[in-house]
C-alpha cells in the first residue's frame, strides 16, 4: 500500500502551501512576489493531488471507502476552494484557514494509520459524502467570520468608529458562506437519493440545515432591501449564528441520535 | 423601489392598510393565512390535507402559474400586487415558513391521535397540514411574483436573480406536489430460489411490480466484534476511561476498565456446544477469541475462550470480576449486497449486484438495498429492498440544478460592488 509515503507527500504539500502563503503576503510590500506565491500554492495542490492519483491507481478503485481515505479529500478540497475564494475574492486568511483544515485532516491520518483500513458504514461510501462535508465546513467558516465581522461591527457602532466597510465585507462573508450552504444543502439532497431513497424526508438533520438556511436568506433580504439600518443588521448577524450553534449542538445531543449502550442488554 | 409616504407623514401617522403595505401588513396577512389553515385543519379532524396526484397537480401548477402570470401582466399597477412581490411581503413569508419548520423539526411528527390538541392545529403531522400547505402557496405566490417581476421584460444582468428565484420556486413547488406521486414500496426476498413481483407500502397495501426479482445471494461483509467488559447486573457496558471499545484481532494487547487484555488466538468462525469449541462457518457460527485478562491492580489474571453468540448460540463470558464479565459484542456490518436477477418481462433479465448507495433502475423505478434480518446477522436469508418510483424528480431536479447554477453565481458576484476586500 502506498499510504507510506503520506508523510512524504503531506510535507511536501505543507512546505509549498506556506511557502505559498507567506509569498502571498509579503507580495503586499513586494508585488513581484506574487506569481510566485500562486506557483507555490498550485504546486502544493499538485502533491497532495498526485498522491490521491496514486493511490487511486494502486487501489484500482477510487479512494472513498475508509476514514483515512476521505479525510485525504477533504484536506485536497479544502486547498483547492480555498484557493479558488482567495482568487475571487483576495481573502488572504482563507488561505490559511484551509491550511489548518488540511493539516487537520492529514494530521489525523498520520497520527492514526489503523483509519486507513476503517471501512465506512455502507451508507456513508458514497462519491457525495465528501463534497457535502467540505461544502459545509466552508460555509461555517464563512459564516463565522461574517459572525466575528458582526461583533466587531457591534463593539465599533456602540464606540462611534463604526465603518459600513465592515458590514459590508460582512455582508460578502455571508453571501459566499450562503452560496456553500446551499451546495451542501443540495449535495446533501441529491446523496440522499442514492443512499435511501428519496431527496427530502424532513429528518431532524435536514430541517435544522433547511432552518438555518431560511434564517440567513432572511437577513439577505432585510438587509439588501434597509441598506442603512446598521445597527438591527449587526444584532442580527451575530445572532443568528449562535441561533445556528445552539441548533446544531442541539440536535447532536437528541436522544435519538445517540447509539444506546442498551442495545447490548436486550440480547 | 423604496416607496415613500411623505404625503401620509404630513398628516401624521400612517394608517394600516393604507397603501403601500409594509411589515405590519405583512405579518397580519401572513398569521391570518396561517391561523385560517389551523381552522381548516380543526374542522376536518385534524386529518390533514391529501394532496391530488398526477394529473390534478399538473392542472393546479399550470393553473397556478397562469393566475401568477395573469397577474403579473395585466395587474401588476395594482397596490396589492405590488405589495406581494415586495421584500415586506417576502420577509413576512419566509419567516412564517421558517416558523413552521421549526415546530416541524421539534414536534415528533406522524404520531396521529396522541394528542387531540396536536392533530386539529396540524402540528402532530405538519407536512401535509392545512396550516403548511397554504402557508407554502402564500411563500410561493409571493416567491413567483418576484421571479416574474424581474423575469418579464427579460434582463441579462438579472440571470442571478432568477436561477436563485425560479429555482427554489420550482424545486419547492414540484417537490410540494409532486408527492402525491411517490411510491416508496419495500420488496422483501428470501434465498429460497423463488420469484417475486409484490412489493408492500408503508400501510400494507400491496403492489404488482413491472418486473420481477429473485435473489440469488444475499452477503453480509462484517466488522471484527468489540471486546467489552459488561456489567453482569445492570446490563451495562463497563468502559472504565477508554472512549470506544477495541475491535478484537489476532495479538491485540489493550487495556480496557482496569484490566489488560491480551487476544491470543482470534477466530473469525467458530461454532461450539458444551465445553467444545472449534472453527466452522456453519449456519449460525459466530467470532470468538482466547483472551488473557489481567487485572492492573491486583495482577490476577483469568484466561479462557469469549464469543459474540448468534440467533442461534449464546454468547459466551468470561468472568472478571463480579459482578464484571468480559465478552465479544456483535459483529456490526460493514457492506451488504443482494446478487439479483432482474426479469423486465419474459426475454429481457439481468443479473446485478444490489449495494447501499448503488441503486438499480428498471422501469421507472429504481431499486434500492435497504436492510435485512439483523437479528441474524450475517447468516440472514432476508434480503430488504425498497423500489421508489417518482414521475416529478426531473422537474426537482431542473430546480435543483438551477439553484446550484444560482448559488455559483452568488459566490462569484457577492455582495456590493466596492468595499468588500479587507
Ligand atoms: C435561493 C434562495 C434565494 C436567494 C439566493 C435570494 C437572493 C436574493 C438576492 C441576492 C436579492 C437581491 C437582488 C439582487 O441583488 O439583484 C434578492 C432580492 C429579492 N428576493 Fe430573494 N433570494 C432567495 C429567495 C427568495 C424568496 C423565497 C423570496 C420570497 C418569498 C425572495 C424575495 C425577494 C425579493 C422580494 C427581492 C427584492 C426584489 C427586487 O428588488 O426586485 N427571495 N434575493
Amino acid at each position: 500500500m502506498n499510504w507510506i509515503y503520506l508523510p512524504l507527500y503531506a510535507l511536501i504539500t505543507g512546505i509549498f502551501w506556506i511557502l505559498g502563503t507567506s509569498l502571498i503576503y509579503a507580495s503586499n510590500r513586494k508585488a513581484r512576489l506574487k506569481p510566485f506565491g500562486h506557483i507555490a500554492l498550485l504546486l502544493a495542490i499538485g502533491a497532495i493531488s498526485t498522491f490521491v492519483v496514486i493511490l487511486w491507481i494502486q487501489l484500482q478503485r477510487p479512494p472513498m471507502r475508509t476514514l483515512g481515505e476521505t479525510r485525504l479529500w477533504y484536506a485536497l478540497f479544502s486547498l483547492i476552494i480555498g484557493y479558488i475564494i482567495y482568487i475571487r475574492w483576495q481573502y488572504k486568511w482563507v488561505l490559511l484557514l484551509v491550511f489548518f483544515y488540511a493539516a487537520l485532516f492529514l494530521g489525523i491520518d498520520l497520527l492514526h494509520p489503523e483509519t486507513y483500513e476503517k471501512t465506512l458504514m455502507p451508507a456513508l461510501q458514497s462519491p457525495w459524502f465528501v463534497p457535502h462535508v467540505i461544502v459545509y465546513m466552508i460555509a461555517y467558516a464563512m459564516l463565522g467570520f461574517s459572525w466575528l465581522f458582526s461583533i466587531n461591527g457591534l463593539y465599533m457602532f456602540y464606540f462611534k468608529t463604526f465603518q459600513m466597510k465592515v458590514l459590508n465585507v460582512a455582508d460578502n462573508l455571508v453571501y459566499i458562506g450562503f452560496a456553500f450552504l446551499t451546495l451542501g444543502l443540495l449535495f446533501g439532497a441529491l446523496w440522499a437519493k442514492e443512499a435511501w431513497g428519496h431527496y427530502w424526508t424532513w429528518d431532524p438533520k435536514e430541517t435544522w440545515a433547511f432552518l438555518t438556511w431560511l434564517v440567513y436568506l432572511v437577513y439577505i433580504h432585510t438587509r439588501y432591501f434597509h441598506y442603512t439600518k446598521v445597527r438591527l443588521h449587526l444584532w442580527m448577524l451575530s445572532l443568528i449564528f449562535v441561533v445556528l450553534l445552539l441548533c446544531w449542538f442541539g440536535i447532536n445531543y437528541l436522544p435519538s441520535a445517540k447509539n444506546s449502550v442498551h442495545v447490548y442488554a436486550n440480547e | 423601489m423604496i416607496q415613500t409616504s411623505e404625503n401620509i407623514k404630513v398628516e401624521g401617522v400612517a394608517k394600516l392598510w393604507d397603501y403601500p403595505w409594509k411589515y405590519a401588513e405583512s405579518f397580519i396577512i401572513a398569521i391570518e393565512i396561517l391561523v385560517a389553515g389551523i381552522i381548516v385543519e380543526a374542522s376536518t379532524g385534524g386529518q390533514g390535507i391529501s394532496i391530488p396526484g398526477i394529473p390534478i397537480n399538473i392542472y393546479i401548477i399550470c393553473g397556478f402559474a397562469v393566475i401568477l402570470l395573469a397577474l403579473h401582466i395585466k395587474y401588476r399597477e395594482l397596490p396589492a400586487v405590488q405589495w406581494i412581490s415586495s421584500i415586506p411581503a417576502a420577509i413576512s413569508a419566509i419567516s412564517i415558513y421558517a416558523f413552521l419548520v421549526l415546530l416541524l423539526g421539534f414536534i415528533p411528527q406522524d404520531t396521529h391521535g396522541s394528542s387531540k390538541w396536536l392533530d386539529y392545529t396540524g402540528l402532530s403531522h405538519v407536512k401535509s397540514s392545512w396550516p403548511f400547505v397554504l402557508v407554502q402557496f402564500y411563500f410561493l405566490t409571493s416567491l413567483g411574483m418576484v421571479a416574474l417581476r424581474r423575469a418579464i421584460p427579460f434582463k441579462k444582468k438579472n440571470i442571478g436573480f432568477l436561477l436563485n428565484h425560479v429555482g427554489l420556486w420550482l424545486t419547492i413547488l414540484a417537490a410540494g406536489l409532486g408527492s402525491a406521486d411517490l411510491r416508496r414500496l419495500s420488496i422483501n426476498l428470501l434465498e429460497d430460489g423463488k420469484m417475486n413481483n409484490i412489493a408492500v407500502s408503508q400501510n400494507g397495501d400491496m403492489f404488482r411490480m413491472p418486473f420481477t426479482l429473485k435473489l440469488l445471494d444475499f452477503e453480509v461483509v462484517q466488522y471484527n466484534p468489540k471486546i467489552a467488559v459488561v456489567n453482569a447486573e445492570t446490563s451495562t457496558y463497563n468502559m472504565g476511561n477508554a472512549k470506544s471499545l477495541p475491535f478484537a484481532a489476532q495479538g491485540l494487547e489493550t487495556d480496557l476498565a482496569n484490566w489488560n487484555i491480551k487476544v491470543q488466538q482470534y477466530l473469525p468462525d467458530a461454532m461450539y456446544s458444551g465445553s467444545s469449541l472449534y472453527v466452522s462457518d456453519t449456519i449460525g457460527s459466530c467470532p470468538a477469541a482466547y483472551v488473557v485478562a489481567t487485572n492492573k491492580t491486583t495482577g490476577e489474571s483469568v484466561k479462557g475462550w469469549i464469543a459474540s453468540g448468534s440467533y442461534l448460540i449464546n454468547p459466551i463470558y468470561l468472568v472478571l470480576k463480579q459482578p464484571d464479565v468480559l465478552t465479544l459484542t456483535m459483529p456490526e456490518p460493514k457492506k451488504y449486497s443482494s446478487k439479483i436477477v432482474v426479469y423486465e418481462d419474459s426475454v429481457k433479465f439481468d443479473t446485478i449486484t444490489l449495494e447501499v448507495n448503488k441503486p438499480y433502475s428498471v422501469k421507472g423505478w429504481k431499486i434500492y438495498q435497504t436492510g435485512f434480518d439483523e437479528s441474524k446477522g450475517k447468516w440472514s436469508t432476508l434480503s430488504v429492498l425498497e423500489a421508489v418510483t417518482d414521475p416529478w424528480l426531473p422537474v426537482v431536479y431542473f430546480g435543483i440544478i438551477l439553484l446550484l447554477a444560482g448559488a455559483l453565481y452568488l459566490f462569484w458576484i457577492g455582495k456590493n460592488k466596492n468595499e468588500r476586500t479587507i
